[in-house]
């Protein structure tokens, strides 16, 4: 066994996350972990790989064996990058060298490579994993789909008989996704791969075993293969593959924001020319299209956040953009100043809402030390609080779970009962559940498309 | 160029050594700290701030905005507790005197200074080659040494939050150029969580990839032509601050 974990208890200072979790992975097995937010799923991770104990002030009470190391000893979490390769959740929180061949070098020449022997093999991985001609190109200049690529690189290059994936398809388009699931094929005949994941329609095609958690315990293994997992899967918080295409509302308003005949873009350069973009009031418009393609230069030309290059933006009232990352909507120091501050400003009590109750119980914490599911709903909560005419939201779904995803797309209804909304996003269970039209940015050009198509394009892409 | 961005993928020597650049930067820093006289510290922003700013603006010209809110804060503070004296000049109504412009000037010069030695190093070095050299060449500590390069990583990413930042604040109806304290920590504030989770995780990721299996390794540290350079700078400058030379 590849790994073998018998953990009675684990979790950070007093808290206790997981509790009686035995998991196994044999040499060659494709292993995916699913769970709800806050189900332990990343706690597991940190917690055989002996991050939680040896990194973070956390504890892990049990035994585990990875690799033939015990990670909770210091000699033998020191020595477990030798044996196991680990791809995080976001890359912009992993990479940490400024091109791909800096990067994939990095990790070489920690575990031992002379710089000449590194160089030779991080041209080869980076060719492997389709990042040829891309080796000296600055890391943020990089696709969503090609920094995850990246981080697989980075984490495969000196051949770990074990791989650990945390979420690997957050922030990731499709097509990217496609790319991954072609790449992880490639990669994982040979070594062991746990695949820790909320989206687990994406990989059930292509794993051996299936493990949900929830509430830090194992709720059930399953073969993929297995009668009704789907339900099991989702009874445990996963998306696991259903969702219904919903018809476009009938009733609209007027038309709250237009761009016709616009260049959107930075510096004088355009990255996307806008035949013609509307929204209306009482709709929710989306924009799909690859990582990378101009979506929120798009969403913050619209909300007349940038300059048109080319053209004019008519927008009729108030607009909000919502970033991607909540904590950059709380400007500052604790919850109880955030909710005075929108009072004094909207004349809305945030701690009022429906569904914002748990707030007044938080008022003298910082913001940014509510968990990450807090955040994005108080910061949804300040965006509600301006009542703009026009939302724009980022990719508001990344990283959440089943539950989340329900209680945002109420969220969404109800923003849309009063304003226009324009989704840039990946999620086609948001197009297909909440959405009414569809346009399509791809190649610096965006163009309406049939919304029926926008869901079967995203749903085939990654396949 | 200096840089070991420049190399091809077969890699090649910079004419400057990184632990040069970085020993350079650091005496620079000294002495701007250490004087507060507003004609030497005129003479280190012509020296290594304006040459630093140059080199540094192709790779972060992404801070001059910050640069610019430093600069604009600095004033502003010295107009609020240090406005005594004889006037200089005035905008409108405002009368700037004496005392908070020698002080503006002062510090704003420290700034450019301390700025351009620090671009200095972050343009002209790549991370990698950062954490092998100060590591080998100065001894310096590993956890340390990455770091330091990890900073040069950070810089455009703080950038693009400092963007998206600035987008809420005008959503929410504030000011997009900060001027109260208030102002200019509601600005840092997501900076800095979003930046400390980001190293917390980078830091977590490092360690897994082996960074404490990475070798101990020592070599005498080469000299360069670029060193040669650096070192006439370095002296000159220490003449100046010390009064020995110079105005």
């Amino acid at each position: 066994m590849l790994l073998e974990a018998r953990i009675e208890e684990a979790g950070y200072g007093g808290k206790q996350v997981l509790r009686e979790v035995d998991l196994s992975l044999a040499e060659g097995e494709r292993l995916l972990i699913v769970g709800s937010s806050g189900s332990g799923k990343t706690t597991l991770l940190l917690s055989v790989s002996g991050v939680l104990d040896n990194l973070l002030e956390g504890y892990t009470r049990g035994k585990i064996s990875l690799a033939g190391l015990n990670p909770l000893e210091p000699e033998g979490f020191r020595r477990v990058p030798s044996k196991a390769g680990f791809v995080l959740q976001d890359p912009d929180k992993q990479l940490a060298m400024p091109t791909p061949l800096d990067e994939v070098m990095f990790t070489l020449e920690n575990l031992g490579w002379s710089e000449e022997e590194a160089r030779e093999r991080a041209l080869e991985v980076l060719a492997e994993m389709g990042l040829k001609g891309l080796e000296l190109v600055p890391v943020e200049n990089l696709s969503g789909g090609q920094k995850r690529r990246l981080t697989l690189a980075a984490s495969l290059a000196h051949n770990p008989v074990i791989l650990f994936l945390d979420e690997p398809t957050a922030s990731i388009d499709p097509w990217g996704l496609a790319e991954l699931r072609s790449y992880l094929r490639r990669v994982s005949s040979e070594r062991g791969v746990a695949i820790i994941e909320h989206k687990a329609r994406y990989f059930l095609d292509m794993v051996d075993r299936v493990v949900a958690l929830r509430e830090g315990r194992i709720a059930g293994s399953w073969s993929p293969s297995s009668p009704g997992l789907v339900e099991e899967l989702e009874g445990a918080g996963a998306d696991a593959g259903s969702y219904t295409v919903r018809e476009p509302r009938v009733s609209v308003g007027e038309v709250v924001a237009e761009a016709r005949g616009v260049g959107a873009g930075y510096g004088g350069r355009v990255v996307v020319e806008v035949g013609e973009v509307t929204v209306r009031r009482g709709e929710v418009v989306a924009l799909v299209g690859p990582n990378g393609s101009g979506k929120t230069t798009l969403l913050k030309t619209l909300g007349g956040l940038l300059k048109p290059v080319e053209g004019e933006v008519r927008l009729r009232g108030r607009a909000f953009y919502m970033p991607q990352h909540p904590d950059y909507v709380f400007l500052f120091p604790t919850v109880g100043r955030e909710v005075a501050e929108v009072k004094t400003a909207t004349g809305v009590d945030l701690t009022l809402l429906p569904g914002f109750g748990w707030v007044r119980g938080l008022m003298d914490r910082s913001p940014y030390r509510l968990s990450h599911g807090q955040r994005r709903w108080l910061a949804f909560g300040i965006a509600i609080a301006y009542r703009a005419d026009l939302y724009l939201l980022d990719e508001p779904t990344t990283g959440m779970d089943v539950g989340l995803y329900r209680t945002f797309g109420s969220l969404l209804e109800d923003l849309a009962s009063r304003s226009g909304v324009l989704v840039s996003t990946h999620d086609v269970r948001v197009v297909a559940e909440y959405v009414d039209r569809v346009y399509m940015v791809s190649s610096g050009r965006v163009w309406e498309v049939d919304k029926g198509y926008a869901v079967r394009l995203l749903e085939e892409a990654w396949r | 160029m200096l840089s070991g961005y420049s190399r091809r993928l077969g890699g090649s020597v910079a004419p400057v050594s990184v632990s040069a650049l970085l020993l350079y930067s650091l005496w620079v820093t000294v002495l701007a700290v250490a004087t507060s006289d507003p004609w030497k510290l005129g003479f280190l922003a012509l020296v290594t701030g304006l040459p630093g700013l140059v080199l540094g603006y192709r790779r972060y010209g992404v801070l001059v905005p910050l640069l610019g809110l430093s600069l604009l804060g600095t004033f502003l503070n010295m107009l609020l507790l240090y406005n005594v004296g004889d006037p200089v000049f005035s905008i409108g109504p405002l009368v700037v005197r004496e005392e908070a412009w020698r002080r503006t000037v002062s510090l704003d010069l420290r700034i450019l200074s301390l700025a351009g030695a620090g671009l200095l190093f972050a343009s002209t070095v790549n991370p990698r080659d950062a954490v092998r050299s100060l590591e080998v060449e100065l001894g310096m500590p590993r956890g340390f040494a990455f770091a330091l390069a990890f900073a040069l990583r950070l810089l455009p990413l703080v950038y693009r939050d400092l963007q998206e930042v600035m987008a809420v604040r005008r959503m929410r109806g504030y000011r997009r150029v900060p001027i109260t304290p208030g102002d200019y920590r509601s600005l840092f504030m997501p900076l800095l969580s979003v930046t400390v989770e980001r190293g917390i995780w980078v830091g977590v990721a490092a360690e897994l990839r082996g960074f404490s299996l990475r070798p101990r390794r020592r070599v005498r540290p080469r000299f360069r032509r670029g060193d040669l350079v650096l070192l006439v700078l370095a002296v000159l400058q220490g003449l100046v601050v010390a009064g020995l030379a110079g105005p």
